[in-house]
């Protein structure tokens, strides 16, 4: 279980979160929805380390103790000036530990992406970069992945084949996932629960198991259950007016 | 024909144009005017055997060796004081007035004051060089850095990559480019101020060379040493191009 408690950002001009809790079964994918400007993404960057807590701990198990963070923004950032195959092995470069060839060719032919290791990341198109910084994310296998609306900058097909790859590799990790998107039926494909996030309190209002998760799930239950997420958005909404 | 081999033919084919072009205009200037003092360039080229007897392979290795030494120390100065600047407000809100104040200062005036501090010889010349570009370097080196994405720094952070880390991995390679690209405009300048600092306290060098045979009225050597000095600027960016394919593969 990760959990994170009574979490609390300022920035020079106010408060983010305040008070943000929430809980993660290990080995689960979570898909957190939110209007912008709720805190989702400084939900993120707080938790990479990226901008600083006022407050508040994130626990692993029953400790509080510094976890590994897999971090997929929104703009894959992978560095122009490495190869393919250096950016994916960074984190283990900085970590320095050593490549397990195996394991790693094992993500790559997962994310269909062996054979693009000596090109740079301007010669690739968006899905290729996208799936670049997902095999960067997995190869370390991180305590917990963080993504930052890894598919809403591809076009409809391309992020339908993305998604299908991530959910492949996940299965495999099933690493502890944190995934945000705008995006009701991305959030419905990918997490195992659904996150509802409040812009008014900055909290999740409503937590829900998701039974349209995954490539088998018909369309139909897809859309049904899409539509209530967007039903208690519409409610969120008539309760802040 | 493969991209690699396209890309030095095409490199090749640039300098041949160039080369021609100055040549052809040299030669329409000397044609048009006229004068003793503006040979054409053949009868400069076929000097080459004079300039040999006058050692000008010697002259040459001098003043090669002047500017390598003045772009190696700016560079060791301009890039930690640039990376400091760059990384750290406090210190670039120091350095900064301090920068922009000395910049426009025309560093040969302060040639005098050089030569009695640091004597005639050697080190006043280099030094004078340094003085000229290091400002440049240091500002281009703190431009660079502000112009790096904030965002290329979340994931090293998210891996809990060190500072060190972070200045090795995407700091520095970021700003080669433009390191490089200051480096060029530098190299154009240490030559001209390479030239003005062989004109005293020395008899080796190019510069000592064009105004020996200038003083002598030996036209044909003065511009074959000019055109030597110039090759030599050439050789630099050429150096520096080579350089730039070498260390920023990623661009090209």
């Amino acid at each position: 279980m990760i959990s994170i408690k009574n979490l609390s950002v300022r920035y020079p001009q106010g408060v983010v979160l305040k008070d943000f809790s929430l809980s993660m079964n290990r080995g689960q994918i979570y898909a957190l929805i939110g209007p912008s400007g709720c805190g989702k993404s400084t939900l993120l960057k707080v938790l990479c380390g990226i901008v600083p807590k006022e407050s508040g701990t994130i626990e692993y198990g029953t400790q509080e103790k510094d976890i590994s963070i897999g971090y997929v923004p929104q703009s894959y950032g992978l560095l122009d000036w490495k190869t393919v195959e250096q950016n994916i092995l960074l984190p283990l470069r900085l970590k320095k530990k050593l490549p397990n060839t195996q394991e790693i060719t094992g993500v790559l032919r997962s994310l269909e992406i062996e054979d693009l290791l000596k090109r740079y990341p301007k010669d690739l198109s968006g899905g290729q970069r996208q799936r670049i910084a997902l095999a960067r994310a997995f190869v370390s296998q991180p305590d917990l992945l963080l993504m930052d609306e890894p598919f809403s900058a591809l076009d409809a097909f391309t992020s339908q084949t993305s998604q299908k790859l991530f959910l492949r590799l996940w299965s495999k990790y099933k690493v502890t996932t944190l995934l945000i998107t705008h995006n009701v039926r991305e959030a419905a494909r990918l997490g195992q629960h659904i996150l509802i996030m409040d812009k008014q309190s900055g909290q999740i209002t409503h937590q829900l198991p998701n039974p349209a998760f995954g490539e088998e799930a018909s369309n139909n239950l897809r859309f049904d259950f899409g539509s209530r997420i967007l039903d208690i958005f519409a409610e969120n909404n008539q309760e802040e007016k | 024909m493969r991209k690699k081999e396209k890309n030095i033919v095409n490199y090749l084919v640039f300098i041949i144009v160039g080369f021609v072009l100055f040549n052809l205009v040299w030669w329409v200037c000397a044609r048009i005017f006229d004068l003793k003092a503006l040979p054409n360039p053949l009868d400069v080229y076929s000097a080459y055997n004079q300039a040999i007897s006058n050692d000008i392979a010697d002259h040459t290795l001098a003043s090669l060796w002047r500017v390598l030494k003045g772009i190696a120390v700016s560079l060791a100065i301009a890039l930690p004081i640039g990376l400091l600047m760059g990384t750290n407000k406090a210190a670039n809100r120091i350095l900064s007035p301090f920068t922009y104040f000395t910049y426009p200062i025309p560093k040969l005036a302060l040639l005098p004051i050089v030569m009695v501090i640091f004597g005639i010889g050697e080190v006043s010349k280099v030094i004078i060089i340094v003085l000229i570009i290091v400002f440049q370097l240091i500002i281009s080196i703190r431009d660079a850095i502000a112009g790096i994405s904030k965002g290329d720094y979340h994931v090293l952070i998210s891996l809990k990559a060190t500072k060190w880390q972070q200045m090795r991995h995407i700091t520095l390679p970021a700003i080669m480019p433009e390191i490089l690209s200051s480096l060029r405009i530098s190299s154009g300048i240490a030559i001209s101020a390479l030239f003005f600092t062989e004109t005293f306290g020395t008899d080796k060098g190019l510069g000592f060379y064009i105004t020996d045979s200038w003083m002598r009225i030996d036209y044909l050597q003065m511009y074959f040493g000019i055109f030597v000095l110039s090759m030599l600027g050439f050789l630099l960016f050429l150096l520096l191009d080579v350089l730039e394919t070498i260390v920023c593969k990623w661009k090209n």
